[in-house]
This record gives C-alpha cells, sequence and structure tokens, in this order.
C-alpha cells in the first residue's frame, strides 16, 4: 500500500486548524475574539462615565428593555446595556492581569521546584499545601477583606489565591523534564542550571500552562464578580458585572433585567472561556489529539 | 613521555542501596593521550555510563559515591572541582559527551540552528549571523546533507542518524578537546553506524580531539581506537593496543566475548557463557569473573591485579598471569 505524504503544516498552524475543527471551540474562539474587540472599542466610542451623575438620569431610572436602552436602565437610570458593554474590558483586564500574576508567581517556583528537587523542592510544595488548603473563593476573600476593597486588591488576592495550581503543574512537568536526555545532554556541555531551566524545561511544559490559564480565566472572571458582589472588589460607580449584579438584588422584584443581564454577560464570558480551554486542552494533550 | 591528557588513576564508585553498598566501578588506571582514541567495550550494566558520567561529574551522588581516586583532565583533578568550576572551566569547554539515545538528545522545542547558534554563540561569543554561519559549517563538517535547510528543521523532523550528526555537531561546536561518545552508534542501523564512526575516526584525526569511545562491540572500537580496556562489572579485564587485545586476547572474558561474534551460519555459540550467572553466589573477594570463567584455579579465589604481559598489554587474571592449571 502506498501511503501518500500529505505536505508538513508548522505544527502551530495545525494546532489552530485542530482547533477549528471543532465546531464549539471554533464558536468559543469567535466568543472570546468578540468580547476581545468590545474590551477594545466600546470604551473608545462610549468613554465611561467619570462622575455619576453624568450618565444617571432619574427620570428614566428602571425602565424596562426597549429600543432606547436594549437591557433596560438601572436605579440611577444609567443604560444597562452600555454599561454591561464597558465591563467587559474592566472584567477581562483584571482577570488577565490576576491570572499573568498568578503565572509569574507560580511557574518559576514550580519550576524551581522540580529542577531542584529535595529540600527546595520539599519547601516549596508544602507553602502551595498551605494555600491550596482553603478553598480559593474563600482565601481571595480574606486576602481581599485583609488589603482593602478595591479591584486592585480583588486582582492581587486571586493571584494569591491561584498561584499554587500553577506550580503544581510545572512542577509535575519539569520533574519529568529535567529526566530526559537533552537536559543532560545540556548539563554536559556546560549550560548553567538557570538557563536549562529557562531554555529547556519551561519552554517544554508551556501547552499545559496555556490550557490551565485558559481555563481559569473563566474561573477568576467568576471570582472577581463574586468579590465585587460581595463588596470587596470593584467599588460604585465602576460599571462591573459583579458589583451590577449586586447593586440589582434591592430592584430584582420589579427590575429582573438589572440583573439578568449583567449576569448573562458573566455567564457568556466565562462559558467562552471554559470552552475555549476545553478545546485547547484537546487538541495541546497528545492523547486526546485526533488528527 | 609526555602526560596522558586524561589520566584516571584508581577510580572506585560505589552505589548505595537498601540491599548494601555494590561496588559499580573499580578502575586502576586508564591514560589517554592527547588526539588519540581510546575505546572501552563491556557488556550492559559493567559501569561504562558510569564512568563517562563521572568524567563530567554528572553522575548522581548520592545513591551514588566515589570512594576513592583522581580523574586528571591535563593534570587537574576534575573529581575536586565544584560543581560551579565543572560548569564554568570543563563541561562543554574541555569535555563533551554525545549520548546513547540520538532521539531524545535534542531539544523538541528549538530547531536544529537555534541549538546550534546557541551552543556556538555562548562559547565563542560573537552575533547571531556569524554563529548561524559556523553552524553550517559545523552541519557540513559532520556531513549533514543540506546543511541550511536542516537548521531550519526541528529534531523529530530528523532521522536517528541525521539527529546524531547534530548531536555530534553540537558536541563539537563548543571546542571540546575531549569527547566522550557514550555508545554513539546505538540505535542506529549499519550503514549510518559506519558513517558516524568513519565521522568520529575523521574529526579525531584532522581537529586533533580526544576520544573516549564507549561500545558494547567489539567492531565498532576496532575500526576507531588505538587502545582499548575491556570492561567487567567495573573492573579493567584487560588493555591494550586494539590491535593486541583483539587479535591476541588473554582474559578469558575478552575471548568469550569475540566468540560471541556470529561468524557464519554454521558456529554455535555456548551461551551458557555469554549470559551473566546470578551475582548472589558470589565469593567474597574473588576475581570478577570467577563464576563465569571456564578455566578457572585456586588462586582465582583472590581478587586479581592487573598485570603487564607485553608492550602495553595488561591483562586481569589468575590464569594468565603465570598461575598453574591444577584444580
Amino acid at each position: 500500500m502506498i501511503k501518500v505524504l500529505t505536505p508538513r503544516i508548522k505544527s502551530t498552524k495545525e494546532s489552530f486548524f485542530l482547533l477549528r475543527k471543532n465546531w464549539l471551540t471554533n464558536l468559543a474562539m469567535y466568543g472570546v475574539l468578540l468580547l476581545i474587540l468590545i474590551a477594545i472599542i466600546v470604551p473608545i466610542v462610549l468613554p465611561a462615565d467619570i462622575h455619576i451623575a453624568q450618565d444617571a438620569n432619574p427620570e428614566i431610572k428602571l425602565q424596562a428593555p426597549s429600543l432606547s436602552h436594549p437591557f433596560g436602565t438601572d436605579y440611577l437610570g444609567r443604560d444597562i446595556f452600555k454599561r454591561v458593554l464597558l465591563g467587559t474590558r474592566i472584567s477581562l483586564t483584571t482577570a488577565l492581569l490576576a491570572v499573568g500574576l498568578a503565572l509569574l508567581i507560580g511557574i518559576p517556583l514550580g519550576a524551581i521546584a522540580g529542577f531542584y528537587g529535595g529540600r527546595i523542592d520539599e519547601i516549596i510544595m508544602r507553602i502551595t499545601d498551605v494555600f491550596l488548603g482553603f478553598p480559593p473563593l474563600l482565601l481571595a476573600i480574606a486576602i481581599a477583606a485583609f488589603l482593602g476593597p478595591n479591584l486592585r486588591n480583588a486582582m492581587i488576592a486571586i493571584a494569591a489565591a491561584w498561584w499554587p495550581w500553577y506550580t503544581r503543574v510545572v512542577r509535575g512537568q519539569a520533574i519529568s523534564m529535567k529526566e530526559r536526555q537533552f537536559v543532560k545532554a545540556a548539563k554536559a556541555i556546560g549550560t548553567p542550571s538557570r538557563k536549562i531551566i529557562f531554555k529547556h524545561i519551561l519552554p517544554n511544559c508551556i501547552s499545559p500552562i496555556i490550557v490551565q490559564a485558559s481555563m481559569d480565566i473563566g474561573g477568576v472572571i467568576l471570582t472577581i464578580a463574586s468579590l465585587s458582589f460581595l463588596g470587596l472588589g470593584a467599588q460604585s460607580p465602576t460599571p462591573e458585572w459583579g458589583l451590577m449584579v449586586s447593586t440589582s438584588r434591592n430592584y430584582f422584584l420589579n427590575a429582573w433585567w438589572y440583573s439578568i443581564y449583567p449576569g448573562l454577560a458573566i455567564f457568556f464570558t466565562v462559558l467562552v472561556f471554559n470552552l475555549l480551554g476545553d478545546g485547547l486542552r484537546e487538541v495541546l494533550d497528545p492523547k486526546t489529539r485526533k488528527n | 613521555m609526555d602526560r596522558p591528557y586524561l589520566h584516571i588513576k584508581n577510580l572506585k564508585i560505589n552505589y548505595h542501596t537498601y540491599q548494601g553498598t555494590k561496588t559499580v566501578l573499580n578502575v586502576d588506571e586508564i591514560k589517554i593521550k592527547k588526539g588519540e582514541a581510546f575505546g572501552i567495550i563491556g557488556e550492559s550494566g559493567t559501569g561504562k555510563t558510569v564512568l563517562a558520567l563521572s568524567i563530567m561529574k554528572l553522575l548522581e551522588m548520592p545513591p551514588g559515591e566515589q570512594e576513592s581516586g583522581q580523574i586528571l583532565l591535563d593534570g587537574d583533578d576534575l573529581l575536586k572541582k565544584t560543581m560551579k568550576q565543572m560548569e564554568r572551566e570543563i563541561r562543554g569547554k574541555k569535555v563533551s559527551m554525545i549520548f546513547q539515545d540520538p532521539m531524545s538528545t535534542l531539544n523538541p522545542v528549538y530547531t536544529i540552528g537555534q541549538q546550534l547558534i546557541n551552543v556556538i554563540r555562548e562559547t565563542k561569543k560573537c552575533d547571531k549571523n556569524t554563529a548561524y554561519a559556523e553552524g553550517v559549517d559545523m552541519l557540513n563538517t559532520v556531513k549533514l546533507p543540506d546543511a541550511e535547510r536542516a537548521m531550519d528543521k526541528y529534531p523529530h523532523e530528523l532521522s536517528g542518524g541525521q539527529r546524531q550528526r547534530v548531536i555530534i555537531a553540537l558536541a563539537l561546536s563548543c571546542g571540546a578537546d575531549l569527547l566522550i561518545a557514550d555508545e554513539p552508534t546505538r540505535n542506529l542501523d549499519v550503514t549510518i553506524q559506519a558513517g558516524i564512526l568513519k565521522l568520529i575516526k575523521e574529526l579525531q584525526t584532522n581537529l586533533n580531539v580526544t576520544v573516549l569511545f564507549i561500545a558494547n562491540n567489539p567492531g565498532l572500537i576496532s575500526a576507531t581506537c588505538n587502545d582499548t580496556a575491556i570492561l567487567y562489572k567495573g573492573e579493567i579485564v584487560e588493555m591494550g593496543t586494539t590491535r593486541e587485545v583483539l587479535r591476541n586476547p588473554q582474559h578469558p572474558y575478552t575471548f568469550t566475548m569475540l566468540n560471541a561474534v556470529p561468524k557464519d551460519k554454521d558456529t554455535t555459540i555456548d551461551l551458557s557463557q555469554v549470559i551473566p550467572p546470578d551475582d548472589k553466589n558470589e565469593i567474597e573477594g574473588s576475581c570478577v569473573y570467577y563464576n563465569r570463567c571456564t578455566n578457572k584455579i585456586v588462586k582465582c579465589k583472590e581478587s586479581q591485579k592487573l598485570v603487564k604481559l607485553e608492550g602495553s598489554h595488561y591483562v586481569k587474571c589468575g590464569v594468565c598471569s603465570g598461575g598453574d592449571s591444577n584444580e
């Protein structure tokens, strides 16, 4: 039997191709793209209200969705549609920064723990165990409450609660990588350990990190919303989704649109990032990769 | 007489295990002159790789432990150096190593070019373009066809033989004087083996690189090396010029090993001698080969010393060194 050799696609291109073959992942990618576009464009086109008074219009407060206000208005007469769109940038940037910060702490620690092993490994992993001992939301609440309620502190709190997961993922990878021949070979030609970690071990751990991070963005957005809902994150008048849901509680019985639309925004964002993460895992994990 | 480039003296390495301490390497003396190739032959588990790794100081130190000995490289004792010194002065600078398995010695996430350029820039401190040119040169030196295109390829796109050439190029481009080749032709098919052997030989003569060649096949050694040592259970049982050792073997182990090479379809090999016996019923302090030896004598129950026969031919055997066969 003659096997026809197909031209080789560069591996990133190939991964992208496989990613798009799954319609759900494809949809999720469009969703993420849409969110990013909204996050970039909307605040430019519709500048955020600096003072409540600018946007507030008590005459039209708590109006049901209509053509002029597709998502209705809130208790100050602000357009919920506009505020939901403006919230996209806040949620996405805080989530990205929080995950980025967690990665920044977690990855190097994991690589060091896995590569050096022994006592260093033991110390770092016991510290992660302490952090993992708390439920992440509870830990984030505690830290946010301790640091004081604002969006920046909520971000720090989330990063502090999230980094141990990355440490564990990277450590596991680093342990398997350091036994590989090419790491030994790198040592044999005199590469210093620092360079081995950053040039040889980390690039080989990158795919599980990408998967983990993209799945986590959804969770982090949800946690930021939760913190804001509890009054520990964004403060009024920031158009943050969790905060909007929180303030809408009092009006829920006569103004359903007030809480539903910000809630849907959270739901949609989390869903889209989780689907993307699932798709990425399927493609990047050789066990589930289907050619 | 000039000083040997690599001189290993009384090197003894133990492994601590739950069953107690086991000596894995007990080498009396190995001398390699500058620009020569030295071969080490032995079956699996005799400590060939342990020897190579201890020269690089890459042996995992627990469970391993160095009991005694010196490894002198150009007069410097490597075993006295700290890890930092090894990193800065020895590894890649004076000694480099080709590992057994060409399939996993290259980092899968970088192209061949990136890996070569990195190594060259590290050693020569030059800019990217010079390093690139040098890399292509190096790939041409190791006779990798289509070197320019190979620079852009990832390791998985190359075959085993091609990868092995890249690894040799990498090992050489750091400008080391001593190349330890730990079974460099393992997993390769015969034509490529021949090519790699020829390449190592050429490099040794052209670039005046000293080579420590480790193999489990006497045929490979005879093609490349000036001197040869036969390693058995961590000890040198026979040593001399390759010609002396392979043409005129003295030690019964060398004999068995050379006989085990299939000659034609009618020869039968007595496998009872080829397969290593159990370690358990070993007699404490006897000759390492005692259990497998067919012509052992009373004297063999004591440990043996490496005895000089003629010229540079040494052997570690009770019978060969003039005992009576009266058992």
